[in-house]
């Protein structure tokens, strides 16, 4: 469901999201949107913050307190200060920031929807990619029964690309997620942080199971 | 000029003058008065004594008269003694049984005290028939009364004349204090039209017109001042703005015609283009990333980041500012030191002081040479902390110094670098928001950015729990 009430982004973002297979509820207004959120089951909401009638915020408020659990992507523009705090105090899951490239918010999106799917099996404490095995509790990472040592900054690293498996995390998510940065510290950054994450996970195997796609971010899965 | 002289007595200093003239006429004339009554007050009670201390002496004269029947004939005598050697202005009686025995006054009702009364005048004294007296009487024995008094004459003529010097000294003051209040005015009124004429002068477009100072410390001179350095201050932000436009017309335009022309290329390519949209994109995301910096200055720079402040640990955030860059310095060939002293406990923005030394961070690390040392130390300066993020390469000369926190300022080397320029223009916004203050030193050789933040008040000590 996209409630969002600029006709140009909600063609952008419809078009892009039902090239990939996914079907796309358009709404425009707030109370349009809240009934059909209300009403119908959707994977993932899409909402502007700013919208006419009802805003994105009070929309989403209103949604939690009548029991609507469908997670919520925000879309917000770039003056918002305070946006990401009071989305996701509010009830929101993720947030992004206009504009955004369509991979961004495609990968978002797949998040979104893989957490609604395993909602319930979230509190697992293994997370396992072919032979590359994370333990949440132990805090050990080993690949075909080999011990890694991992940094803090690595493990968490590691840990959010294995939660999303398979699927593309973009740069920008991994710096909200893994620093809580709202801003890309630069290019090289995260690259170093990721050459050396993949050293020591991939090095000597013969199957790379970090693979970078370029210009949009990292994904893990078994090859 | 348009704007008409103020009439004189409208001004604000002459109804102010006014009214100091009126509370000063009224505290004289209250303060005039008071003198008059005590002064007339000390005349008649000296006319009174003396009237007393001439009735003590009748009656000394009757009391001790001897033998006894002669007591009456001692005291008429002692009266018309004093008659022929006084003045007009001594009053006696000695009355027996309702008679006149001796004295200048006629019989009266035999009253004891203080009498305060007209008489008739003897005939060849002054203009007009009664005159007043003031006196004290006694009976002597029962049937003899006696009275001194005095004639109060002399006494009213001194008090008229007291009036009279004051109602001129009053006069006198009031001329005097109208004319100062305009004198004043005047020279005020002057002062004031001349700052109006100043402020109509650069309302007009002058804008370089300043208010003339006299030079004096007094508090015009220091209004004319106050307001040219308002003025000096005003011009300096206009002149930043007008700075920070041209800027952005120029700095935004060069990468909009790169991307035009990717693009131009992008549709004569027959294969479609694909790389040059691709760099067009990049484009787009660098305009995009160079928009939002802009406008998280602007943000910060107007407070609205303030109310999202919290007592923070700035050793936490240099700690994980550290820790996120180091892969990344390493891989440039920049070996990091950090000495960061713990419980720098201090109100802020984690968000935005992560992004300041994030910043500084990556400035020196794209603006030196591979293999530059770079260090981050942050201490306890009493209530202060300090943090300094140095390194040893080519450094910023002094005069260079100020110029590289303005918006898109970029050395003539670092053209070539890639980079907005908004970077330090960010960070010293941030640091201002924080109350910091952010010097560039020498650090022989290199860049030293040394920025003292405010710490909170328990925060000063060193922790001693820990």
């Amino acid at each position: 469901l996209l409630i969002e009430d600029d006709t140009e982004t909600a063609l952008y973002v419809t078009e892009g999201l039902q090239q990939l297979g996914h079907i796309v509820v358009w709404a425009s207004t707030g109370p349009d949107g809240y009934f059909q959120a209300s009403h119908n089951d959707h994977a993932v909401i899409i909402a502007d913050r700013m919208l006419p009638g009802m805003d994105g915020l009070t929309l989403v408020k209103n949604l939690r307190r009548a029991g609507v659990l469908t997670p919520v992507l925000f879309l917000t523009t770039m003056d918002d200060l305070n946006a990401r705090v009071e989305g996701l105090e509010g009830g929101g899951d993720d947030y992004l920031t206009k504009p955004f490239a369509m991979a961004e918010l495609v990968a978002r999106v797949n998040a979104l929807t893989r957490r609604s799917q395993h909602l319930a099996t979230m509190a697992q404490t293994r997370l396992v990619v072919a032979d590359l095995e994370l333990d949440l509790l132990s805090r050990t990472v080993s690949r075909a029964g080999k011990l890694i040592e991992l940094q803090a900054q690595e493990f968490r690293l590691l840990e959010f690309l294995m939660q999303n498996s398979g699927k593309i995390v973009t740069r920008t998510m991994l710096l909200e997620h893994v620093w809580d940065l709202d801003f890309d510290p630069g290019t090289t950054v995260l690259e170093s942080h990721m050459s050396r994450l993949r050293a020591k996970v991939d090095r000597g195997f013969d199957c790379e199971l970090i693979q970078t796609m370029r210009g949009y971010g990292y994904v893990i899965r078994p090859n | 000029m348009s704007y008409g002289r103020i009439r004189l007595f409208q001004t604000e200093t002459f109804r102010l003058a006014a009214i100091y003239v009126g509370l000063f006429l009224g505290s004289m004339l209250f303060l005039l008065a008071l003198i008059y009554f005590i002064v007339s007050n000390a005349f008649e009670s000296d006319l009174l004594r003396n009237s007393r201390d001439d009735l003590a002496a009748i009656r000394k004269a009757y009391v001790l008269g001897t033998p006894k029947n002669k007591s009456l004939h001692e005291a008429k005598e002692m009266i018309d003694d004093r008659l022929l050697a006084s003045d007009a202005a001594d009053l006696f009686l000695l009355q027996k049984d309702g008679v006149r025995v001796a004295g200048n006054l006629p019989t009266m009702a035999a009253q004891a005290g203080m009498i305060r009364m007209d008489y008739p005048l003897p005939s060849g004294a002054r203009a007009g028939s009664s005159g007043r007296l003031l006196g004290a009487g006694e009976l002597l024995a029962p049937g003899i009364y006696a009275f001194v008094g005095r004639d109060l004459y002399a006494t009213r003529h001194a008090e008229d004349r007291m009036v009279l010097a004051f109602a001129a000294i009053l006069l006198l003051t009031l001329i005097l204090s109208i004319a100062g209040g305009l004198v004043l005015s005047r020279s005020f009124v002057r002062r004031i039209d001349s700052i109006t004429a100043t402020c109509r002068s650069i309302m007009a477009g002058r804008l370089n017109d300043r208010i003339p100072v006299r030079g004096a410390r007094n508090e015009l001179d220091q209004l004319g001042s106050t307001i040219n350095d308002m003025l000096d201050r005003i011009n300096s932000l206009m002149e930043g703005v007008r700075q920070v436009s041209n800027d952005i017309a120029h700095d935004l335009g060069t990468p909009l015609t790169h991307l035009r022309n990717r693009l131009e290329r992008a549709r004569r390519d027959p294969h479609g283009g694909t790389d040059a949209i691709e760099a067009a994109i990049a484009d787009c995301d660098e305009l995009i990333a160079m928009f939002a910096a802009l406008l998280r200055i602007a943000q910060i720079e107007s407070g609205a980041r303030r109310a999202g402040m919290q007592t923070i640990d700035l050793a936490d955030v240099l700690r994980s500012v550290v820790t996120l860059y180091i892969p990344a310095l390493d891989d440039a060939g920049h070996p990091v030191t950090a000495d960061i002293a713990p419980g720098l406990r201090m109100l802020g923005d984690p968000q935005l002081l992560f992004r300041l030394f994030a910043n500084l961070l990556d400035n020196a690390s794209r603006h030196t040479p591979r293999g530059t040392p770079i260090s981050v130390i942050a201490s306890h300066a009493g209530t202060q902390a300090r943090v300094t993020v140095a390194d040893s390469g080519e450094g910023i000369p002094a005069e260079d110094r100020e110029l590289v926190f303005r918006r898109f300022y970029r050395r003539e080397r670092s053209r070539t670098t890639p980079g907005s320029g908004l970077g330090l223009a960010l960070a010293e916004a941030i640091a201002d928001l924080h109350g910091a203050h952010v010097a560039l030193e020498d650090n022989k050789p290199g860049l030293r950015v040394v920025l003292t933040f405010p710490l909170t008040e328990a925060a000063a000590l060193p922790r001693a729990a820990e």
